[in-house]
């Protein structure tokens, strides 16, 4: 206990060389929070997926391919599948905002038994049923958009060449927010038939339930080599895979994030080892009369690592939470990109920053610490 | 550097009146000098002696335009110096006062040579003038063939004499010197007085000093004697005293 | 004022320190100036350098080529219209293309990505800015081959030169690369109008026509006539606000890359402070001296911060040193306008520099403010008291 007392006394002797030294950490580790927070958030979203057992089939070029409905009744019916729906991207716009919200046309009917998480009130749920003009949207969406049952939601087609007028009939709860409006796809179809005939019929992508995580494995199996040779093969793989997809698209960005942060923990370790620096030398005297008085080398040793690793993780804590702040603080403003909660994200990733930190702070004082340590006390008592 | 031709001057180069000057440290108020009157002529060598806290650092810092009195006068070669702004003063000072200091306050990283053109780089002296100076000077000191020296490679008598140098560079009307033997041994100290007394004898200087030392004091012309911020004694020196 | 020289020297003295100090700030212009390369390079790529006469005719509706159709009839109808640049040989500047969107994989399991597949006639390659074949040869129409640029090629599997990419169960050869002044074109795989149509079972499909006009008159008239079209619902997009609207898309990467900058160069502040606080506090008797010899107040607090400028300007130029090996460094990215790939090279031009530069400036001003304030308010007898 004399130890820490002693470190810590030495943290708050020079109040500003600390401060700004733990500022500096802190700033760093707050974007680093924010960086890494994202990459997370990626593979976290995908993980999670992977408990739902769900399936995702696309055309096997690409999101420009064409997969008919008829698909839909066909997986269905193959070996360990419990439900399938079309799920149709639909991309307009709301209000002259550009997709500030997901759309997708799929089936009402079948929806919620491939989504067996989102709960709905099931008088809602009959009434989206039975209207081919009706939606249902998150609850938490709803409430920042201010909609209420019975609203009329008019979206412009961008990808489409129609616009959508939908009435408001339900608002379903999933345990993870997902910023979403689901509607009827026979609704969508009709009106595209009307203007662009060869156009309609395609389901955009299917997602299915499978019964297990190891049946999956087989269904895939199954719907991509029933449709092999047709027309339109497909490509089917788990959600976890196909949300993989979207994360490599943003490609080098990884690369790039993860030089960014070795540059600043390099930085923070030369800005830390500095200011370490600085204050040691100012005390040669002082610890100087320590050996005189009978510390031992390792003892003093592990006051100056002590004091140097002190402040690398207060000022490393203060910024972790900081940027936890931050993701938390971007999840509410845009669901669409940041899919998932703190709470939900945390995990080791968090301690693995903190043990950065702890890094830091260790490297930082190991010069410094082992020049007191050698110091001769004959050499630290004469005065310049 | 040219002597100064002797002239009956009227007024004193120096003259403090009436000067008080307090400190205020949390509630407390600590006076440090009260009542000081003092004058100084053309040519005088004064030494302020006096026990710690008798004052006569503050006193030497009012008359140098370092710092303020609280209430009273502080004229310097005619100016009223407790009247002038802050920019005021270090413009009267570089031009004014040569300063000497215990620690000579020399600064590292600039050769003996730079040290004492320092102050000249305030004037509107052009390269030419100002070498001729520092020259000067250095020769005054004794020191000439070490002007490229840091003050690291200069001893303690050393580093001294570079100090007087740039103290009478600019060609003052007042010297001032804090304590200039305190960091010196016995020797060292002679020498350095030895100069101060040349400058004062030779070059018509005018010295205030504060020492504790009584060899240094003894070759002032006039002492004064300080006690809780109050001139307390006078006395006058023969002018006897042979250089060592 | 203080002679420059007094800075080198203190900063030589402390050389460790200054060297630390430089490194941790040039490390963070690095990181900077690596940001705004990359933003630089991505705006580069979306830049069309091309024809300001050229227009892109469209669905009315579409945001982008690869959501746009339009009829045969209306294309060929655009063909004949008033107005349109002719090139030497009398032929119509007038290019009807396919594109198409697949997922394909990249090279050294880079996971997979859209990547776009453009039919065009021959004429379309006129339409290009600076377009030239750099390897091989140009595609012949009717026989399924491609072309595409190195920087493809190099990124993506079955894109090299003979390798062959699949397009719906079709092998298509590529027997060229080709470059296009640095725009859009070079993350594109290029082969023929038909054959690609073909290959897609929609052999009458074209996305958009490419044309240029005779000159800026034509130009609006044109651009009128397309959109007041009752029979086709379409619309005529210049070039160049064309790829402005995509660039709306790479905002989202502009923005953050500026709050990387910002955080890590407040960061960097901190320390040049902390290290100029540290020389301030061991040269309390030197400040004081200087101040008693007659410096002003001013010249002490400049000199102070020009020490720090020293410090960051140094470290700045180090950091931009360190980028220059990164320069035209290819990668890529999802382009979200069109939900596809883009690729681009990091560009480290004297903007981008600058930008860096600055930031440095930034650091060293506003890290060596404070400490250099601290420096003069010391009264000069209790500056010259110190240790």
């Amino acid at each position: 206990m004399q130890l820490l007392k002693y470190i810590w006394r030495n943290v708050v002797r020079n109040k500003l060389r600390s401060t700004l030294t733990m500022l500096s950490i802190a700033f760093s580790l707050s974007l680093m929070t924010v960086l890494y927070g994202y990459l997370e958030m990626q593979e976290a979203w995908g993980k999670e997926a992977i408990k739902k057992q769900r399936i995702v089939v696309m055309n096997k070029q690409g999101f420009s391919g064409r997969l008919p409905i008829a698909y839909v009744e066909r997986i269905r019916g193959v070996e360990g599948v419990i439900d399938a729906v079309p799920y149709s991207w639909f991309g307009g716009n709301y209000q002259e905002q550009q997709m500030p919200f997901a759309q997708f046309g799929t089936d009402p009917k079948h929806v919620f038994n491939v989504w067996d998480e989102i709960k709905i009130d099931p008088t809602e749920q009959a009434a989206f049923e039975s209207d081919r003009q009706a939606c249902v949207v998150d609850r938490v969406l709803a409430e920042k958009r201010g909609w209420s049952i019975g609203d009329r939601i008019p979206l412009q087609g961008t990808f489409y060449p129609v616009n959508l007028d939908l009435k408001l009939v339900g608002m379903f709860d999933s345990p993870t927010y997902s910023d979403s409006i689901w509607f009827d796809w026979t609704y969508m179809d009709e009106e595209v038939r009307k203007i662009a005939p060869e156009a309609s019929g395609s389901a955009g992508t299917i997602f299915a339930r499978c019964v297990s995580s190891e049946a999956i494995p087989g269904v895939v199996g199954a719907i991509d080599s029933r449709f092999v040779n047709s027309e339109n093969p497909t490509r089917t793989q788990t959600e976890a895979a196909f949300a993989q997809m979207f994360a490599d698209m943003l490609g080098n960005i990884q690369a790039y994030i993860r030089n960014i942060a070795l540059a600043v923990i390099f930085s923070l370790s030369l800005v830390a080892g500095n200011a370490m620096a600085m204050s040691m030398r100012e005390r040669t005297t002082e610890v100087a009369v320590l050996k005189a008085i009978g510390f031992s080398r390792p003892r003093i040793l592990a006051m100056v690592l002590g004091e140097s690793t002190m402040i690398a993780l207060l000022g490393g804590i203060a910024g972790i939470a900081a940027g936890s702040f931050c993701l938390h603080l971007l999840h509410s403003v845009s669901a669409q990109f940041f899919p998932l909660t703190f709470l939900d994200l945390a995990g080791p990733w968090l301690i693995a920053l903190c043990l950065v930190a702890t890094g830091i702070g260790l490297v930082s004082g190991v010069v410094p610490a082992a020049q007191a340590a050698r110091l001769s006390v004959v050499d630290g008592l004469r005065v310049i | 550097m040219r002597p100064i031709v002797s002239e009956t001057v009227l007024e004193p180069i120096v003259r403090v009146e009436d000067v008080c000057k307090e400190y205020r440290r949390d509630e407390f108020v600590i006076s440090v000098l009260s009542g000081m009157n003092l004058s100084l002529q053309t040519g005088d060598y004064v030494s302020l002696m006096g026990p710690s806290g008798s004052g006569k650092s503050t006193l030497l810092n009012l008359i140098a335009g370092l710092d303020r009195p609280t209430s009273g006068h502080v004229h310097v070669c005619g100016r009223d110096l407790s009247r002038s702004g802050e920019s005021e003063l270090a413009a009267w000072r570089s031009r004014h006062i040569g300063f000497i200091f215990q620690l000579y306050n020399l600064i590292p990283v600039l050769t003996a040579y730079e040290n004492v053109e320092l102050p000249l780089t305030l004037t509107h002296l052009n390269r030419k003038q100002r070498d001729q100076q520092v020259r000067a000077a250095m020769e005054v000191v004794g020191l000439a063939d070490r002007m490229d020296h840091y003050p690291r490679q200069l001893s303690g008598g050393q580093e001294q004499r570079v100090s007087i140098a740039r103290a009478i560079a600019t060609d003052p009307t007042l010297i001032v010197a804090d304590e200039p033997t305190g960091d010196l041994d016995a020797k060292s100290g002679g020498e350095i007085l030895d100069l101060m007394t040349r400058l004062n004898e030779e070059f018509q200087k005018t010295i205030i000093m504060v020492t504790h030392d009584p060899h240094a004091a003894e070759r002032a012309k006039r002492t004064l004697l300080l006690e809780k911020g109050v001139l307390v004694r006078e006395t006058l020196q023969s002018r006897s005293h042979v250089a060592s | 004022m203080i002679p420059l020289k007094y800075n080198f020297r203190n900063l030589r003295v402390r050389w460790v320190t200054t060297l630390m100090t430089v490194l941790g700030t040039g490390l963070v212009v690095w990181a900077s100036v690596l940001t705004f390369g990359l933003v630089d390079g991505l705006d580069h790529a979306l830049v069309s350098t091309g024809d300001p006469l050229d227009l892109i005719v469209l669905r009315k509706g579409a945001n982008d080529e690869t959501s746009s159709s339009l009829e045969t009839q209306a294309a060929s109808e655009i063909a004949n219209l008033a107005g349109i640049a002719h090139s030497p040989q009398g032929e119509p500047l007038c290019s009807r293309e396919f594109v198409t969107i697949l997922t394909k994989p990249r090279r050294n399991q880079g996971g997979t990505t859209n990547v776009i597949v453009r039919g065009l006639e021959p004429v379309g390659r006129t339409l290009r800015p600076s377009f030239r074949i750099a390897e091989g040869r140009d595609l012949k129409p009717g026989v399924n081959e491609a072309i595409t640029s190195r920087q493809m090629a190099s990124r993506f599997e079955n894109l090299g030169l003979g390798e062959s990419l699949e397009i719906n169960n079709i092998d298509f050869r590529i027997v060229g690369y080709f470059e296009a002044g640095g725009s859009a074109a070079e993350s594109e795989v290029w082969t023929d109008l038909r054959d690609l149509a073909t290959s897609q079972r929609l052999p009458s499909a074209i996305s958009v026509v490419n044309l240029r006009a005779e000159n800026d008159d034509a130009l609006q008239q044109l651009t009128t006539r397309i959109r007041d079209d009752e029979q086709f619902k379409l619309k005529a997009v210049s070039e160049t606000a064309y790829f402005d609207e995509q660039k709306s898309a790479s905002i989202a990467i502009k923005f953050v890359g500026m709050v990387i900058a910002g955080f890590l160069t407040v960061g960097a502040m901190f320390a040049a402070a902390n290290t100029m606080f540290a020389a301030v506090a061991s040269r309390g008797r030197e400040i004081g001296t200087l101040r008693a010899l007659g410096f002003r107040r001013r010249s002490v607090l400049l000199s102070f911060m020009l020490e720090s400028l020293l410090i960051c300007l140094l470290g700045g130029m180090l950091g931009c040193l360190a980028t220059l090996p990164f320069h035209g460094l290819s990668t890529g990215t999802a382009n979200w306008a069109t939900f596809s790939e883009i690729t681009f090279a990091f560009r480290f031009g004297p903007m981008v520099l600058i930008q860096g530069m600055c930031l440095a400036l930034a650091m060293g001003l506003i890290g060596g403010l404070f400490p250099a304030v601290r420096a003069v308010r010391l009264k000069i007898i209790d500056a010259l008291r110190q240790r």
